[in-house]
């Protein structure tokens, strides 16, 4: 499903080059369900933003769904994430001038081919997958903070992506609510979405599939 | 898409407010400043109506009892005639090139008073201003007996009062019911009517003016009043020098009298320099206002830009591509401007429909207005596009983690 | 502690180049029109030579003949006659001197010695005139009483006359010919705008030389009210000026009008101030102006220059709002982070309010020297003869007041909205 082939990350910023990933290999299959971790500044969330085509490496290659990127031109990776991938952050990043079902439809939006009253549908399925349907219209800010990661969950899978990359999606929650979402995420991957998640919480990262440590922007094992 | 961008709009109201408002004003200075462009390029572009070359204006000015000034004048008159270099003189009441022209009380045959201008002019003048005959003929001696009711409009009139009929022989109304018995108590004796004697092509009394509906009346000069601005026609060829003959000869007719002479181009060219003035001035003025508020604008767009950048990182995340970040941006602009448009055009279009401003047609107005309108997306669609560009070339790696 | 405020302020402003130059933009350009334009109502209605004592100066223009039906159209106006003057004006209360004079000056053509044509306006005055109007006088003085008792031809031009006629040589005795006759210059003044129109004109000649305007005969038993001229009225004291309006009117209302015009029921007239006498002439025509009661014209004329000055500032100062606002917004995290160390609203609103003084100021200084600019612009091109527009004490002000008026609007809603920043969405809109 993902993988990565000697990937170097390089940031350069005025005069001081950082080197945030080095030579990692990775291959996740269909279906898994994995954990990055690693201590703070050692490239999880660069190696997410790669996976997810977010940024490109400086050198390596990257492949998704048997599909090599080879080029990083904007539409084209617009196009591969809206269809592939779905997001999930720490801090929800739901726009807060629009309210729950309109947040969830964003991603179809920048879909060709669908009509308004079908993204509705969907939107409102979606929703419902969650367990969210009695606040459709509510807005960001009359939401606890797992309900607003429901709802972002909801806008991630609304579009179908094979693959869900979800950084640290507990790690503003209190831990009943945390466990809720990891429900969440373990019945997702059991319908056989990809997952990769980036954690702090060793106890989150005992229940996913595998592990992969990074330190340093290199792999650990 | 476009239900997107109104709900967006709509959930930002309180930020897009003042923007609104600020669309709001510029889009009303625009219109009124567009408005005023189209009416005087429209009348500078038609006919004058007259020649004004070779056409010089004395003025009068004498003391006001005598008894025998109607006398003295037609004894002008006779001198002038007797001069080679004057081909033909008339008294005006109003100078062409001067103060407006004030119009005289006419009205349709249900009553309505019709708005015009107008002109007290002695028989002369068809041939001093070289006026353009349509219909009918200009004043003679013959129309002595109708004593001050004979009448020359034009032909804006004549298709206001009598649609596709020669209206030359036929009458006009001076008063409505209501004025004859305030006026004349009823006295029907008095209820005169003007007679029309020909039609001209058109009258404008300067470049600028807009045509209207326009009256000559025809002055005799044995009448009790007899207008004190003389303009006479010189044969081609006369010289400049020629005027201190005239001023000598005319001195000579009436001692207490005092004469001053100008061609009639002057007249032209210091009207001109008028207008000219006012519009620079104005078009100076509402240039400066547009590009303040273009800047304006520019600044606010660009810290909405900033303010945003966690959302524009998140769309671009959920595969939203650059350009649709920017065309995000951009529309939701053009919905606020649409929006303070429909606003504005409620209150503008109040002046079309109620005719507020004499003579200005509707046309006018609503060439003024879609001028207004494009130029308007125009401006706007420009202050959007730098923070547009900069909306698009958010990366969204950066703008997600930002710290 | 302001020290300190404007230290900051300074560095903010230099901070964030763009906004504050399209704040100075925005502030100068609406100053720069709108102080030009106070300056030309200034010129229009201030006192100028030679109309300085306008405070205690009245104008009869003319007379209104009533026609019975009331509303537009229904009253003539005609200037007054000497007699008009002496029985209604003269024995006012209150009046320190009385002019009569031709209101509208006349274009005169004359020829010179070079047979070149020289157009000037010429215009038929009293003695009392000198003494009312106070002319700069460059050489020379005015007409005397026995000047115009017994006729003499004598005149008094303006410097560019002077200087069209004698180039820049003193021109006292010498001739000059008007209208046939020889009159020898006895005063010269500086040259007066053509918009101080009751006051202006190239060449000033006592009325009484021209045969034209000497008092008329009697007419049938009756003087006539009419005549060519109008009045002006120099109080002795300013606070007397609406008993003498009052007494004027009340003594009209005592005429009983001989019936040489038909169909008039009343004459009527107004003493007014030069405002008030421009008011009615600007809305001749537009407005029924024959009922001149009381205060509605001038009252009009007023509300509409403020009107439209307001409607002016309307734009650029939501415009400034708008830009203020942004300056906030921007520094809203900065903003939260004080708050969050402790500082209270009133520091943060005060260093707000310095700043866009600051500014305000800064605008209107800029303001102020290109309206200057425009001015000497506008005076170089001689755009209205013998204008010269100035910005002095009274249109200083007038800026100041405006300017304060801006800083003071544009900067109120935007501080009002930074006190109520809270300090922990702040915080978040940055650390996102």
């Amino acid at each position: 499903m993902i993988k990565l082939e000697k990937i170097e990350k390089v940031y350069r910023t005025d005069k001081i080059e950082t080197l945030a990933l080095s030579n990692v290999n990775l291959e996740v299959g269909k279906g898994e369900f994995i954990s990055v971790m690693g201590p703070s500044g050692s490239g999880k969330s660069t190696l997410l933003n790669v996976i997810g085509l977010l940024d490109a490496p400086t050198q390596g290659a990257v492949n998704l769904n048997g599909r090599a990127i080879d080029s990083y031109a904007d539409r084209y990776l617009a196009r591969i994430r809206n269809e592939e991938v779905g997001f999930i952050f720490q801090t929800f990043h739901l726009i807060s001038d629009l309210n729950v079902v309109d947040n969830v439809e964003i991603p179809l939006l920048y879909r060709r081919g669908l009509s308004g009253k079908e993204r509705r549908r969907m939107a409102l399925a979606s929703l419902d997958w969650v367990g969210l349907s009695s606040r459709v219209q509510h807005f960001p800010s009359q939401l606890s903070g797992g309900q607003q990661q429901r709802v972002a969950i909801a806008r991630a899978i609304v579009g179908r992506p094979r693959i869900i990359l979800a950084d640290e999606p507990t790690g503003n929650l209190d831990s009943r609510m945390g466990d809720e979402i990891m429900g969440i995420l373990h019945d997702l991957n059991e319908a056989d979405t990809t997952i990769v998640m980036v954690t702090h919480d060793q106890r989150l990262a005992e229940r996913t599939g595998r592990t992969v440590r990074l330190f340093d922007g290199r792999q650990v094992n | 898409m476009i239900k997107h961008l109104f709900k967006m709009v709509w959930n930002r109201k309180r930020a897009n407010f003042l923007i609104g408002v600020e669309l709001f004003l510029s889009f009303l200075v625009l219109c009124a400043v567009l408005t005023v462009c189209t009416y005087f390029l429209d009348n500078y572009r038609r006919p004058l109506g007259f020649s004004y070359d070779d056409v010089w204006h004395i003025e009068i000015a004498h003391s006001t009892t005598r008894g025998d000034e109607e006398q003295l004048k037609s004894q002008i008159l006779l001198t002038l005639s007797t001069l080679d270099e004057i081909e033909a003189a008339a008294y005006v009441a109003e100078v062409p090139f001067g103060d407006d022209f004030d119009g005289v009380s006419i009205f349709s045959d249900d009553g309505k008073r019709i708005l015009n201008r107008g002109n007290w002019v002695t028989d002369g003048l068809g041939k001093v201003l070289d006026l353009e005959i349509v219909d009918g003929r200009w004043f003679n001696r013959e129309d002595e007996g109708l004593k001050g009711d004979a009448v020359v409009i034009n032909e804006e009139l004549a298709k206001l009062l009598f649609g596709l009929e020669s209206p030359v022989g036929k009458d006009i109304r001076r008063w409505n019911a209501e004025l004859l018995e305030s006026r004349f108590a009823g006295d029907l004796a008095k209820a005169t009517t003007y007679k029309v004697v020909g039609v001209v092509a058109d009258f404008r009394g300067d470049d600028f003016a807009p045509s209207t509906p326009f009256v000559f009346r025809r002055v005799g000069l044995g009448d009790d009043y007899v207008p004190s601005d003389l303009l006479v026609r010189l044969r081609p060829g006369t010289k400049a020098v020629f005027g201190e003959k005239l001023l000598a000869r005319l001195q000579s007719v009436v001692q207490d009298w005092r004469f001053s002479i100008t061609p009639l181009s002057d007249h032209r060219t210091t009207n001109f320099k008028l207008y000219l003035s006012f519009i620079t001035i104005g078009g100076f003025v509402a240039g400066l206002l547009i590009v303040m508020v273009s800047l304006g604008m520019m600044g606010v767009l660009w810290q909405n830009v900033t303010q945003r950048i966690n959302e524009i990182g998140l769309r671009r995340a959920l595969g939203g591509a650059t350009r649709y970040i920017a065309a995000q941006f951009l529309g939701e602009l053009l919905v606020v401007t649409t929006i303070s448009v429909v606003f504005a055009l409620a209150i503008i279009v109040q002046f079309p429909l109620n005719d507020a401003i004499e003579f200005v047609h509707r046309e006018i107005y609503l060439g003024g207005i879609f001028a207004a309108i494009l130029l308007m997306y125009l401006l706007v669609t420009i202050c959007a596009l730098y923070p547009s560009w900069l909306a698009s070339r958010v990366q969204p790696a950066e703008a997600l983690h930002h710290e | 502690m302001l020290k300190n405020y404007i230290k900051i302020a300074f560095k903010v402003l230099l901070r964030r180049k763009f906004f504050t130059f399209i704040s100075l933009f925005g502030i100068s350009f609406t100053m720069i029109v709108l102080i030009v334009a106070t300056s030309f109502y200034d010129h229009l209605f201030g006192p100028f030579p030679p109309e300085i004592k306008l405070d205690r100066t009245l104008y009869v223009f003319d007379l209104l003949y009533r026609y019975p039906q009331g509303g537009m159209d229904s009253a003539d106006s005609e200037n007054l006659s000497h007699y008009a003057v002496e029985r209604f004006i003269r024995p006012l209360e209150g009046i320190e001197q009385v002019s009569i004079f031709q209101a509208f000056a006349h274009s005169h053509t004359h020829y010179n010695d070079q047979g070149d044509k020289v157009d000037s306006y010429l215009k038929y005055v009293d003695a009392a005139f000198w003494e009312i109007m106070e002319f700069n006088f460059v050489e020379g003085a005015g007409f005397t009483q026995r000047d115009v008792a017994d006729a003499q031809q004598v005149t008094v031009i303006n410097a560019a006359t002077r200087h069209r006629l004698f180039g820049d040589e003193p021109a006292v005795g010498r001739t000059l010919k008007v209208n046939r006759q020889e009159l020898r210059v006895i005063g010269v003044v500086d040259n007066v705008s053509r918009l101080r129109v009751l006051a202006q004109a190239d060449i000033w000649v006592p009325y009484s030389i021209d045969a034209r305007f000497r008092a008329q005969p009697l007419r049938g038993g009756q003087q006539d009210m009419h005549g060519p001229f109008s009045a002006v009225i120099l109080a002795t004291r300013s606070s007397d000026l609406l008993s003498i309006k009052a007494d004027f009117r009340q003594g009209l209302s005592t005429l009983r009008y001989p019936y040489a015009r038909p169909l008039i029921i009343a004459v009527d007239g107004y003493a007014e101030t030069l405002f008030e006498n421009m008011s009615a002439s600007l809305f001749h025509g537009l407005v029924d102006d024959t009922e001149r009661e009381g205060e509605r014209f001038p009252l009009l004329l007023s509300g509409v220059i403020m009107g439209c000055a307001l409607v002016f500032m309307l734009l650029p100062a939501v415009n400034l709002v708008n830009i203020n606002l942004s300056r906030i917004m921007e520094r809203s995290s900065e903003i939260g982070v004080r708050k969050a160390f402790g500082a209270s609203s009133q520091t943060l609103v005060g260093q707000f309010i310095v700043e866009n003084i600051m500014l305000t100021l800064l605008g209107g200084v800029i303001g102020f020297i290109g309206a200057l600019g425009v001015l000497q612009f506008v005076n170089s091109i001689d755009l209205i003869p013998y204008a010269q527009f100035q910005l002095n004490l009274r249109v200083f002000l007038y800026g100041m007041l405006m300017a304060l008026f801006f800083g003071v609007f544009s900067g109120v809603y935007p501080a009002w909205r930074m006190s109520r920043l809270h300090p922990v969405a702040a915080l978040q809109r940055r650390k996102k």
